[in-house]
């Protein structure tokens, strides 16, 4: 038993009832010593340790663990037993549990990917986040994409721009896909603009989140276009558009003195503060 | 009126027959798994149906306020199938464990075949092994020695009776299952195998312990408004509001119950629906913000 067994069962002792806690311990010891077969126990898991929240808001393995459920946390460790008797095999067993389980087995192979021995350099698992990501179940893709390091080791580019996309496209913070400010390009910053103007001609509204992403790589008139909705009246919408430009103007001083424009007349505490920031990018 | 739909193959349904079922009361559906009017080449379809029962099934009935549960199994008809038959047996293990399986089924007998017997045995073992009841089909052609023989069958194995929802009962077959113990089914259709006016004299005659209906609203001529029109027919005929609610919320949950995996508490709420405000899935469309 490893560190990182010990922490997700003491996480998932502390929420789940003590009968599924045991329940636990002995489908662990099944799967370990091949006595109880994985597919038959993985289903059942939340049956008995239930399907709350973990309610940790720590980060275990580089995994941050504030959306995880209970039964994601015992899923994880069920795999990890595994893992340790099949040592090759266990991201194709992870994507075999993926492709037969319903939602909430989904979601549990889906986190566990980046706890499984090998996860930063072991692609195996791609084929599940890829499946994930076509999918129309918020829960499914948000486990695939969301605070999940391994999409974010593995997707090759063209299929992570696809993540980010969609991410903004079901609304969902762009802020929660692990190493973003990392793998973000210029191509995925016209992409994002691309967007935005999509929802301006549809006069829907443009999810402020993307703009300091966008402004990492920035295409020509972002600038311009990120002033602009520093005069919007929602005050969220001045924040995306002051975090944009708090980037861009650590590169171009030409900002300066609209930011400061602004600043004179800025009621909202966040977006004053980000006015102020400039960052050196 | 609340409604259990006991018996609903929603895969072949539109979105306009959840609302329709939600309008008229329906807040839980039961979808055995059966055939699929085609039969099927290699257990690697049925694998993909299952996981569609578990899976987007569910979800869809959850964007209208229904709960979604399902029976696991191999139905009589490609029981007869040797191309499929062995291996989905092989895989049913791991899909009696889903959350929302209540039952095996739809097992039992369609042309009274060594095949069907040995694989209707074989799932009533299963059934005992992961601790659920049966839903079992019955034949509709031969219908009274098909209920006769399943009811043999069910004696000779041990299997528990009250366990048992022998379904697609006619007014020969009641008299055959009325005092063995066994749940008594009915589909109710548009114009064949039994309808409204016909489940309420059955009623009328034998009483209403045991009594499930169903739409088994599928992929022919069916109807998904089926349990409503008969609790309607109920009414007409002055049947009390505990009686009808009785036939179609309590009798299925008592039956499914039986699983263990049927929470009381949890029909009381609305299904959980995650990602609800997806913007860009139609489905979901027309719904919350």
């Amino acid at each position: 038993v490893t560190d990182l067994d010990a922490t997700l069962l003491e996480l998932i002792r502390a929420a789940a009832p003590a009968e599924g806690v045991e329940w636990l311990q002995g489908a662990l010891a099944g799967v370990a010593d091949g006595t109880q077969d994985l597919a038959v126990v993985f289903p059942g898991v939340a049956r008995r340790v239930g399907r709350g929240g973990l309610g940790s808001g720590a980060t275990v393995g580089g995994v941050p663990l504030a959306a995880w459920r209970v039964d994601d946390a015992a899923r994880a460790a069920l795999l990890l037993a595994a893992a340790r008797r099949f040592p090759d095999g266990a991201f194709a067993l992870a994507v075999e549990l993926y492709r037969h389980g319903d939602a909430r087995e989904k979601t549990g192979a889906l986190r566990a990917l980046a706890l499984l021995p090998a996860a930063p350099s072991d692609p195996a698992g791609l084929p599940a986040i890829l499946d994930a990501m076509r999918t129309s179940q918020g829960e499914i893709f948000e486990a695939a994409i969301l605070d999940n390091p391994y999409a974010s080791w593995h997707l090759p580019q063209h299929e992570w721009h696809k993540a980010v996309l969609k991410t903004v496209f079901v609304g969902q913070p762009v802020d929660r896909i692990v190493r973003i400010d990392e793998r973000a390009d210029a191509a995925l910053a016209q992409s994002l603009l691309e967007f935005a103007e999509e929802r301006e001609a549809a006069t829907r509204a443009v999810p402020p989140d993307i703009w300091r992403i966008a402004s990492l790589h920035p295409p020509r008139g972002l600038a311009a276009k990120l002033l602009g909705y520093l005069e919007h009246p929602a005050p969220e919408q001045r924040r995306g558009a002051a975090a944009g430009l708090a980037v861009l103007a650590g590169a171009d001083p030409r900002l300066r003195p609209f930011l400061d424009d602004r600043l004179d007349r800025e009621r909202d505490e966040t977006v004053r503060a980000m006015l102020r920031t400039q960052e050196s990018r | 009126m609340r409604i259990f739909e006991p018996h609903a193959h929603m895969v072949s349904r539109v979105t306009d027959d959840y609302e329709r079922m939600a309008l008229a009361g329906v807040e839980a559906v039961l979808e055995p798994a059966f055939w699929v009017g085609q039969p099927r080449t290699h257990v690697g379809t049925f694998l993909d149906y299952f996981d569609g029962l578990v899976g987007w099934e569910r979800y869809r009935a959850a964007q209208y306020g229904i709960h979604h549960f399902c029976a696991m199994g191999l139905n009589p008809k490609e029981a007869n199938d040797d191309r499929v038959n062995a291996a989905v047996l092989e895989q049913l293990p791991r899909y009696l464990e889903k959350d929302g399986v209540l039952s095996v089924g739809e097992i039992g007998y369609d042309d009274m075949t060594e095949r069907e017997e040995k694989f209707f045995i074989a799932q009533l073992e299963l059934a005992r092994k992961h601790g659920l009841p049966a839903l079992i089909h019955t034949p509709h052609r031969d219908k009274k020695r098909g209920v006769q023989r399943t009811l043999d069958v069910l004696r000779d194995v041990a299997f528990p009776m009250e366990r048992a929802l022998v379904d697609h009962n006619t007014e020969e077959t009641v008299p055959l299952c009325l005092d063995t113990g066994v749940w008594m089914g009915f589909s109710i259709y548009p114009d064949t195998k039994m309808d409204e006016v016909r489940m309420v004299d059955i009623m009328r005659k034998w009483g209403i312990a045991r009594v499930i209906c169903n739409s088994a609203c599928d992929w022919g001529k069916s109807d998904p408004l089926k349990v409503p029109r008969t609790a309607q027919r109920m009414r007409r005929l002055g049947y009390s509001h505990d009686d009808i609610e009785r036939v179609v919320w309590h009798n299925p949950i008592d039956f499914f119950a039986q699983s263990g995996r049927l929470d009381r508490a949890e029909l009381d709420k609305r299904p959980a629906i995650e990602g609800e405000l997806w913007e860009g899935n139609s489905i979901l469309r027309g719904q919350g913000a």
